[in-house]
């Protein structure tokens, strides 16, 4: 049975983030979740924030005050060892929570 | 999560609310930089960042609560609201802060004094072994048991390491130097082989001491031995006089060893029952008070089965 909720989601679309560009900022990971999914998804952008810092205290991931591409000072997170196992099992759940969906719409 | 250093963070809340506030203020002003770079007026871009971002205080608010044990820091305020109230109004204080001591003292007081008697192990190697025996009395009650159900059940056991009968003894000392009336027990050869504690100078009971007519010896306590020996180790071998009758003292027990059963207990001679005697003669009655050592391993249940079982052949 897959375990899910928004939080859940939230929590693996951020891990995703991480995974696929490395070192991110808050709101380039709004952006990339945004463009990535091909405008179909926009977080809440201050939402994003809480699940940020809850997942930094869980140990999923790291991070580091910076400097953006444009000199602007930005907080940037990283996945850590822990946070890839995470993102591996949250990947798992959340395909057996579309493949239970889906397969309760097919069902005739 | 890491409990921790949530609680840790509670410390530092400035400094984390400062680098929470720069991160979300960062946020923003990239959001409006973007908006700007797209064309729209510095007013519209801050205003547009804003509603994105949503209400900053509830996001600060959570933020810091996803660092902090934040519940911590609301439980101190309850306190301190807690003790304001009760200062406003001392009379319900003090009803409370009585009615709340007289029943945490009463629990107190009673817990204890029930707890080394039933709560913590008696004090005894292997303590859970040991068990008190009775007879049922007719109505159903237990009952002292007599020298013939001691004696018919310690030949026959399996279950028991060891069975041990005692009384209450009371001899008059004459041999010190002044006569003194002492507590003491009259106790079955195993008495302390039962209880799992030996003598700490000279020698326990054996069952040629615990026969009808045998030697008088005697076994002390620490403190009766210090008492009227002056803790001499020469004692061993010593003769007192008890109830104008000659004893040899032969042992003397350690100073740890707690007598729960007698606790004023400070020496103790052989019973010295004669075994011959009809097992239901008027001589033994029930008398006795019957301790057992079971086995390692064998449940009480089990244990009594047995004795019930030996006791139907008796009979």
């Amino acid at each position: 049975m897959a375990k899910n909720n928004l939080q859940g989601t939230l929590d693996l679309l951020v891990l995703k983030t991480l995974a696929q560009v490395g070192e991110l900022h808050g709101y380039g990971i709004v952006l990339h979740i945004q463009r990535a999914s091909g405008d179909l998804l926009s977080v809440e952008e201050g939402s994003l924030y809480p699940a940020l810092h809850r997942m930094e205290q869980s140990g999923w991931i790291a991070s580091a005050w910076g400097l953006t591409d444009t000199s602007r000072k930005a907080k940037f997170y990283e996945l850590t060892p822990e946070g890839r196992r995470q993102l591996a099992a949250a990947e798992k759940s959340f395909d057996q929570l579309v493949k239970g969906i889906r397969t309760l719409l097919r069902y005739a | 999560m890491s409990l921790p250093r949530r609680i840790a963070n509670l410390f530092s809340r400035s400094r984390i609310q400062a680098d929470i506030d720069a991160e979300l203020r960062s946020h923003l002003d990239m959001r409006a930089a973007d908006n700007i770079a797209a064309g729209m007026s510095p007013g519209a871009a801050r205003r547009d960042a804003r509603l994105r971002f949503g209400n900053p205080t509830v996001i600060t608010e959570r933020t810091t609560s996803a660092d902090t044990a934040l519940t911590l820091a609301g439980i101190f305020a309850d306190i301190r609201f807690a003790a304001r109230q009760l200062r406003k109004s001392p009379g319900f204080a003090w009803t409370s802060i009585l009615t709340l001591a007289l029943g945490i003292g009463a629990c107190t007081a009673i817990f204890s004094a029930i707890k080394p008697i039933l709560i913590d192990p008696l004090s005894y190697p292997h303590g859970r072994q040991l068990m008190m025996l009775w007879e049922m009395g007719s109505g159903g009650g237990p009952r002292n048991v007599t020298f013939g159900t001691f004696y018919g059940l310690a030949e026959r056991t399996r279950e028991f390491s060891a069975l041990a009968v005692m009384k209450a003894w009371q001899p008059a000392m004459t041999s010190a130097d002044r006569p003194e009336r002492l507590e003491g027990q009259r106790v079955s050869a195993d008495y302390f082989r039962t209880l799992g504690i030996a003598p700490i100078l000279g020698r326990d009971f054996t069952p040629a001491d615990d026969r009808f007519q045998g030697p008088n010896n005697v076994i002390l306590s620490d403190t009766l031995w210090r008492r009227s020996f002056s803790a001499d180790p020469a004692v061993i071998g010593r003769q007192v006089r008890l109830n104008d009758t000659l004893f040899t003292v032969i042992g003397v027990m350690p100073a740890t060893f707690q007598n729960m059963l007698a606790s004023s207990a400070e020496l103790w001679a052989p019973l010295q029952y004669n075994p011959a005697l009809p097992v239901d003669g008027r001589e033994w009655g029930h008398h006795l008070r019957m301790i057992g050592r079971l086995r390692p391993g064998v449940q009480p249940a089990q244990a009594i089965g047995e004795l019930n079982a030996i006791l139907q052949t008796l009979a």
